[in-house]
């Protein structure tokens, strides 16, 4: 082989490495005559144009090159010799799914004849495609705000026609307006023949955790689902309505005795029952339900719509209080307990604001010697005939009124102040205050009490407070805590009513207390009942084993005081000796 | 898929043939070719082949025919082709080519037949 050959042959393999790197990278690169005619093209060129290369050579670039997205040729068709005259560049958008875009760019090779052009097609979908995303991402955005402004202002529309037009937006059933159009029309129907009627007043428990745990969404689904039970329990011609939030109320026709009524409600208390699953939780919904009948109308007062709801909506809540599965009758006895009941939290709010909550005291006596230990604080409210209303009267409505707060703290500054007045002959000026479970969850209610007793400048230690079972085993972890806190200011805490409530044994090494109080009913039990003096000997074995003081409730015959100190209970309280009493002359009831 | 036929079974055929060597240029036509494509032996032997083939198609042939060199990879041997075959007087007329390529001791030999086809097939055409 001569050197000429061998030259040649060494630019061949150097040209076919180079033609095969042209094929391995991802631009798509041809070589045009000055016509635009492809000359030489590599394998992305191919795939773009989707040809083979014998298709390709000899035929204009342009005619080979795909459309853009609104159909136009990639490249001008011209005649292909201003691509010879200098560079070029351009960015195109293919028609093509997804979206591809192409960067062009031909450059003459200088000094070539016939003139040369390299073509550079470069595929930069990603690039846009990124640009793209963030402007349809922005565009989407945009258009939800936008039907998110629409569909609230699509909703304060329904809810205003939804008034106007007599329906609930949600469940589509009849609202308050619409239900007080039916009811009018039934007792005019009832003033003017006999057709008794039945109004129920069904107010769904424990809704708002459900709109709590799962968000408004989930409660809007549940009050659906609760419509369509209702109406599907009722029956032809009764009425279902929704008066909002979980508040249903049924109108029933043609009942000819009050049970029918109460039938109807055990019928709509076990279609709402069913099972509703929301998320992976089971919800079992209830109802709490009032009834009020409409049945001696004629002759008698006229009744009002409001009226009849105002009844139901009182045997609603009588129920509800009383944790009645069944329905409760609105009747005399429920129309007298909620004027007293309406009577007395007048009391209750009045006493609060002007401070007029008496404190009694009761002394807690060493049972072998009889002196005087402390004192318990009992709170009596002064009712509108001047007479003093025990707590039994008052402590529930304050609790379900939420004036309990207020009126624990008015009681606790007036016994911590009562301390100054005691009789000189207490061995230990302490005082022990009786504290609500509803108390005990209030937020602060540890600072509160320590506040307190920083202002009347009493000993924490000086201070007893008595809280139920009930209280320690509704929310066992955070009153733990809370009076574990207490306790380390000095506060001692006791047990009370032991023996009526949950009164677990067991329980009673693992609570942060200094002590309980045997329940009064034990107390009368003592001789009388085997079984119950048992539980007190047990109780009082154990507390002493566990280093705990024992304090009996209720006692009021020295037999009982007796017994007692032979079971080995060393304190006690009852009327004998010494009743609740005010603090006298010259050792008044603080305000 | 079948061997590719020697280009010695090429050269004994009766189609229109032509042999280059390593270089890409002319060593020997057949009769055959001379009386189809107007060209005598004398004048193409020592030319690049490239001479026998339209003006947009020879860079591409040279890039070919050097990128096999390199790396013995190639997209137009052993199957038919329809290309164009530029003639003497410089009218082109449309043809089947099928190449073979073979290495002896002085390096390889392109052989190629060049069956002319009907005017109206498409240039360019792949049938293989």
């Amino acid at each position: 082989m001569d050197q000429e050959s061998a030259l040649i042959q060494q630019l061949r393999r150097t040209l076919g490495c180079m033609e095969a790197a042209m094929g391995a990278i991802h631009d798509a690169l041809a070589i045009s005559d000055d016509k635009a005619r492809v000359l030489w093209c590599n394998e992305p060129f191919l795939k773009l144009v989707a040809r083979p290369r014998l298709q390709c050579l000899g035929r204009t670039i342009t005619e080979l090159l795909p459309r853009t997205e609104s159909g136009d040729p990639l490249l001008p068709a011209i005649d292909g010799g201003e691509f010879s005259e200098g560079s070029g560049s351009r960015i195109a958008e293919l028609r093509h799914n997804p979206l591809r875009v192409l960067e062009l760019q031909w450059d003459p090779i200088p000094d070539e004849q016939p003139p040369a052009v390299v073509f550079c097609l470069r595929d930069i979908s990603t690039l846009i495609s990124y640009q793209e995303l963030w402007a349809r991402s922005e565009s989407i955005q945009q258009r939800s705000r936008e039907i998110e402004h629409l569909n609230a202002k699509l909703r304060r529309s329904q809810q205003h026609l939804a008034v106007k037009v007599r329906e609930c937006p949600v469940t589509g059933l009849p609202n308050r307006r619409g239900l007080m159009e039916h009811l009018e029309h039934s007792l005019e129907r009832s003033r003017k023949g006999h057709h008794p009627f039945a109004v129920l007043f069904c107010d769904l428990n424990r809704f708002k955790e459900v709109n709590d745990s799962h968000g408004h969404d989930a409660g809007d689904e549940l009050l659906v689902e609760i419509s369509r039970r209702l109406r599907e329990a009722t029956r032809p011609g009764d009425m279902v309505s929704r008066l909002g939030g979980d508040e249903f109320v049924v109108v029933s026709h043609n009942l000819h005795h009050q049970g029918q009524a109460e039938e109807i409600a055990e019928r709509l208390q076990q279609a709402v029952g069913e099972a509703w699953r929301v998320g992976h939780e089971v919800v079992r919904p209830s109802f709490s339900i009032g009834i009020a009948f409409a049945d001696r109308l004629v002759g008698a007062d006229p009744l009002s719509a409001q009226e009849l709801i105002r009844r139901a909506d009182q045997a609603m809540y009588a129920a509800k209080c009383a944790n009645l599965l069944g329905a409760r009758v609105y009747d005399d006895t429920l129309a007298r307990d909620n004027e007293e009941a309406s009577s007395t939290l007048q009391a209750l709010r009045q006493a609060i604001a002007l401070r007029s909550l008496a404190v009694h005291l009761q002394p807690i006596v060493q049972l072998g010697s009889g002196a005087v230990l402390g004192h318990e604080a009992l709170v009596r409210l002064p009712g509108a005939d001047g007479l003093l209303l025990a707590p039994d009267r008052f402590i529930g409505h304050a609790e379900r009124c939420r004036l309990i707060g207020p009126l624990g703290q008015q009681v606790l500054e007036k016994a911590l102040q009562s301390l100054r007045f005691l009789p000189a002959e207490t061995l230990e000026p302490c005082i022990a205050v009786n504290v609500s479970p509803l108390e005990l969850g209030e937020p602060g209610f540890a600072e509160r009490v320590l506040e307190a007793c920083a202002r009347s400048g009493v000993d924490p230690a000086r201070l007893q407070l008595e809280i139920t079972e009930s209280a320690i085993i509704a929310q066992p972890t955070s009153t733990a805590a809370l009076l574990s806190e207490l306790r380390q200011a000095g506060i001692r805490i006791h047990l009370d009513d032991f023996g009526t409530g949950y009164s677990s044994l067991s329980l009673l090494s693992e609570l942060p207390v200094d002590g309980i109080k045997i329940d009064r009913s034990f107390t009368s039990a003592l001789g009388v009942d085997r079984s119950r003096t048992a539980v007190i000997q047990a109780i009082t074995q154990l507390c002493g084993n566990l280093g705990l003081r024992v304090i009996a409730e209720g006692i009021e015959t020295e037999a009982q005081r007796q017994q007692l100190l032979a079971m080995g209970c060393d304190d006690g309280q009852g009327y004998l000796f010494g009743r609740p009493q005010p603090l006298d002359d010259g050792r008044r009831d603080p305000r | 898929m079948a061997a590719a036929p020697s280009i010695q079974s090429l050269q004994a055929g009766a189609a229109p043939f032509v042999l280059a060597d390593n270089n890409g240029n002319v060593v020997a036509v057949n009769t055959a070719f001379e009386q189809v494509y107007g060209w005598a032996e004398r004048e193409l032997i020592g030319q690049p082949v490239t001479l026998i083939l339209p003006e947009s198609f020879r860079m591409s042939h040279q890039l070919g025919f050097s990128r096999y060199q390199s790396t013995e990879k190639s997209e137009v041997l052993g199957h038919p082709l329809r290309l164009a075959t530029v003639c003497r007087d410089g009218s082109q007329i449309i043809s089947e080519h099928f190449i073979v390529a073979e290495k002896s001791e002085a390096g390889w030999l392109f052989g190629a037949t060049l069956t002319p086809l009907p005017a109206e097939e498409a240039i360019g055409e792949d049938r293989g």
